[in-house]
């Protein structure tokens, strides 16, 4: 069976430079990959390049032994992403969670999960920081998508909501795979993998023995 | 070399054209602001008096055949420039440039600038030209004109909507020379009693007043009143009115008023006949 | 539901107060002319209002900026310099084609100067509106006929006087295509307002949409300025008060912006040809009186 996300000698960057090079691993269903390292090393570069935003420079990457992602609404199940700075629309929380294409009874079951439902009529751009993210991640799960990309998915977040946060991860695991970017510790640690930044190349060791988990 | 360069300066101010003197057969240096005083210093024969004079827009081709050699001012600057001993203009252009007017007092340039509401400021516009002119003579015939003028009498006045562009209409008031003008010709304006000088009404308004007769006022051009009697033709109320046609400069006042009225009358009884 | 019942509602009693308000005072005129010109207004300006409220929505979720209206984009200054450069080639003509093109010329200008970012779209968009803008200006200043400035001046601001059937054709024809384009792409212009990397990570296709929504934009607003002159503040207002009623999802929001849109303007233009009777003011000059106060009465309500 494919991988759920295959990368073989990736090269990410901007328009006149490369960030990460030769990056090569693969994730399968069940399995949470973190990225970490110094801020500016290419991390969310190549997160955007997992989702399909960006091309990369070199190499390939397989979404499921395809070197596409799927059109339209399939996209959304196929991949579940969480960035770092995220616009905070003038839409309802209900409204938010389904534009995956979630329909009423799945958008109700997500809300519970991630305790939003007293916030459902709320305007995303009416809530607090730590909402928000909260939202982008029911967001994420609303259409129970196979690949969750998430970038810092505990900013704003406090100390119940990061072990909210582990439990859904927990919960999710089970059925998708995960890669995810964070500076805390504690994240990292739910990870069976982590991979550091460090010289613009991915690997298993962190730059600095102090930072080993 | 210092003496030829002060020699050289004084050859070139004498050598300018005699700017603020006094000009040939003229005891005043004239300037014009507006169409209707340029057309009464021309008609009086003074144009040679004139030494500024505002863009014409509204005169007639041989007027404006006499001013190619008239420097064009519009601005404080260029009427300064001038050296004008006289100022003639409207109303408008005083409202327009206030400042100009500030300092031709303060220079002690005498000027005009009435508004012309009736006949009886346009006749007493034509005599201070031509005071301030100095062709009195010359104006006289003028004057005797626009003196003689009398209202024409008699019931059944023909009630006339006075259409000069645009949608919605841009209509004469109250305080528009075209209003008197039409009393004398014996008609009278639907929008008469409303104290303006010109402005925009709407087509209900214009219906329901019921006007008996239509006055374009023509800008020129086949295109103008073309357009003109098209959108009237599309006011259904209005479109079978008979219409009257006058060139727009008639219909401001200047000293041909008292053939403008004696044509309004001979057209409007026309109309009706 | 009831939102655009209630919207429904308001529209269909501007248009009322629209017939049976006039220069005379209120009722419906005995002459079938009158009554038919009132009733003509009265769909041009719904019309109008329609496609400048649509056209907001649109700017206002390509850009993800409340503050974005269609005239923003350079199109008001464009239709303007287009008016005024056909009143002074061709005098006696109607300015609406002229200006229709000149909005069109104005946006493939901006389009084709500036599409990096959002921001260098709008800013292109404010330059080129000023320096149209500001050719209108000169050749009104400069122009030797005095009587260039007033078909200028009062169409400039807007109004509805003898509107033309075909074109309020066209303009409902637009408006059709544009509420028909809003409702399938509703739920693509919610996943813009995430932006416009999560909108494609969704599966939105985000620069056909851009592309698309452009040209809507561009197409609603030169008709509706072919209508009745360029009326400005519908497209910023009626998306708002939209927004503030229902929500700000593309499933209801728009249809209810047209409403209202439609509505507020119809009532602008009953009242520019009573109010100060027998005078006739130009309607854009009302919108802003009328619709301002809304506008805040929206914003305490709910603030931005």
């Amino acid at each position: 069976m494919s991988a759920l996300l295959a990368c073989r000698e990736l090269a990410v960057g901007h328009a006149t430079h490369t960030v990460l090079s030769g990056v090569s691993f693969e994730l399968a269903c069940g399995q949470v990959l973190a990225l970490a390292g110094r801020n500016g090393s290419g991390k969310t570069t190549l997160l955007r390049a997992l989702a399909g935003l960006t091309a990369p420079r070199a190499g390939t990457i397989e979404w499921l032994g395809k070197q596409r992602l799927p059109d339209g609404l399939q996209r959304a199940r196929s991949i579940g992403l969480v960035l770092q700075h995220e616009p905070a629309p003038w839409l309802r929380v209900r409204e938010v969670l389904r534009l995956g294409g979630a329909q009423a009874e799945r958008v109700a079951e997500v809300l519970e999960a991630h305790r939003l439902t007293a916030l459902a009529d709320r305007r995303v751009n009416e809530l607090s920081g730590g909402e928000r993210q909260r939202v982008a991640l029911a967001r994420a799960d609303a259409a129970r998508p196979a690949l969750y990309l998430l970038d810092e998915p505990t900013n704003h977040l406090d100390m119940i909501e990061r072990r909210e946060f582990a439990a859904w991860l927990e919960r999710v695991r089970s059925q998708a795979g995960v890669v995810l970017i964070s500076h805390s510790r504690s994240v990292l640690r739910l990870a069976e993998r982590v991979l550091w930044t460090a010289g613009g190349r991915l690997s298993d060791q962190p730059p600095d023995p102090e930072l080993m988990l | 070399m210092r003496k030829f360069a002060i020699s050289a300066c004084l050859l070139a101010a004498c050598s300018t054209p005699a700017a603020g003197g006094a000009v040939a057969g003229c005891k005043q240096r004239l300037v014009s602001l507006h169409d209707v005083t340029t057309e009464a210093v021309l008609r009086y024969g003074a144009g040679a008096c004139l030494v500024g004079v505002s863009d014409p827009t509204d005169l007639d081709a041989d007027l404006v055949a006499q001013l190619t050699a008239t420097p064009r001012v519009q601005s404080t600057e260029s009427v300064l420039a001038a050296k004008p001993t006289q100022v003639l203009a409207l109303a408008i252009v005083a409202e327009h440039q206030p400042e100009l007017f500030r300092e031709l007092d303060r220079r002690q340039i005498g000027w005009i600038a009435p508004r012309l509401e009736r006949l009886a400021d346009v006749a007493a516009l034509a005599a201070d030209v031509a005071t301030r002119s100095e062709r009195q003579h010359e104006a006289a015939d003028w004057l005797a004109r626009l003196g003689a003028v009398r209202p024409a009498a008699g019931p059944n006045r023909p009630r006339v909507f006075v259409f000069d562009c645009c949608a919605p209409p841009y209509t004469a008031g109250r305080r528009a020379v075209l209003s008197d003008l039409l009393a004398q010709a014996g008609a009278e304006n639907v929008f008469g009693d409303v104290d303006d000088d010109w402005f925009h009404a709407s087509w209900e308004a214009a219906i329901e007043r019921r006007p008996n007769l239509v006055l374009i006022d023509d800008y020129g051009g086949p295109a103008d009143l073309a357009a003109k009697r098209a959108a009237l033709a599309r006011v259904l109320p209005l479109a079978e009115l008979p219409v009257v046609v006058l060139p727009l400069r008639d219909a401001l006042g200047t000293i041909r008023s008292a053939d403008v009225v004696e044509q309004l009358t001979a057209a409007i009884a026309r109309s009706r006949g | 539901m009831k939102a655009i019942g209630l919207a429904l509602a308001s529209c269909a009693l501007a248009v009322l107060l629209a017939v049976s308000v006039g220069s005379g005072g209120f009722g419906v005129p005995d002459d079938g002319w009158l009554r038919e010109q009132r009733g003509l207004r009265a769909l041009a300006a719904l019309l109008t209002g329609m496609g400048l409220s649509l056209g907001g929505v649109w700017a206002q979720a390509l850009f993800r900026n409340e503050l974005v209206e269609p005239f923003l984009l350079g199109l008001s200054g464009g239709a303007a310099a287009g008016a005024v450069l056909s009143l002074w080639l061709f005098p006696g003509s109607s300015p609406a084609v002229g200006a229709a093109l000149g909005a069109l010329g104005a946006a493939l200008a901006v389009r084709g100067l500036a599409w990096q970012s959002d921001a260098s779209l709008l800013l292109t968009g404010v330059a080129v509106g000023s320096m149209t803008g500001s050719l209108a200006g000169l050749v009104l200043t400069l122009s030797a006929q005095a009587q260039l400035l007033r078909p200028a001046t009062h169409w400039l601001w807007g109004g509805f006087v003898d509107p033309d059937p075909q074109l309020l054709a066209a303009a409902a024809a637009s408006v059709l295509l544009g509420l028909l384009a809003t409702w399938f792409a509703r739920d693509h212009l919610d996943r813009l307002l995430l932006g416009d990397d999560l909108a494609r990570a969704l599966g939105t296709p985000v620069g056909a949409l851009r592309s698309f929504g452009f040209l809507l934009i561009s197409l609603l607003t030169a008709v509706c300025v072919l209508c009745g002159g360029i009326v400005g503040f519908i497209g910023l207002l009626a998306p708002h008060l939209a927004r503030r009623l229902v929500s700000g999802s593309h499933a209801t929001m728009p249809i209810v912006a047209g409403l209202l849109g439609g509505g507020l303007l119809v009532c602008s233009d009953a009242l520019a040809r009573s109010v100060f009777a027998p005078r006739e003011v130009p309607t854009g000059l009302l919108t802003s009186l009328c619709g301002a106060p809304l506008f805040l009465l929206a914003l305490r309500r709910r603030p931005v």
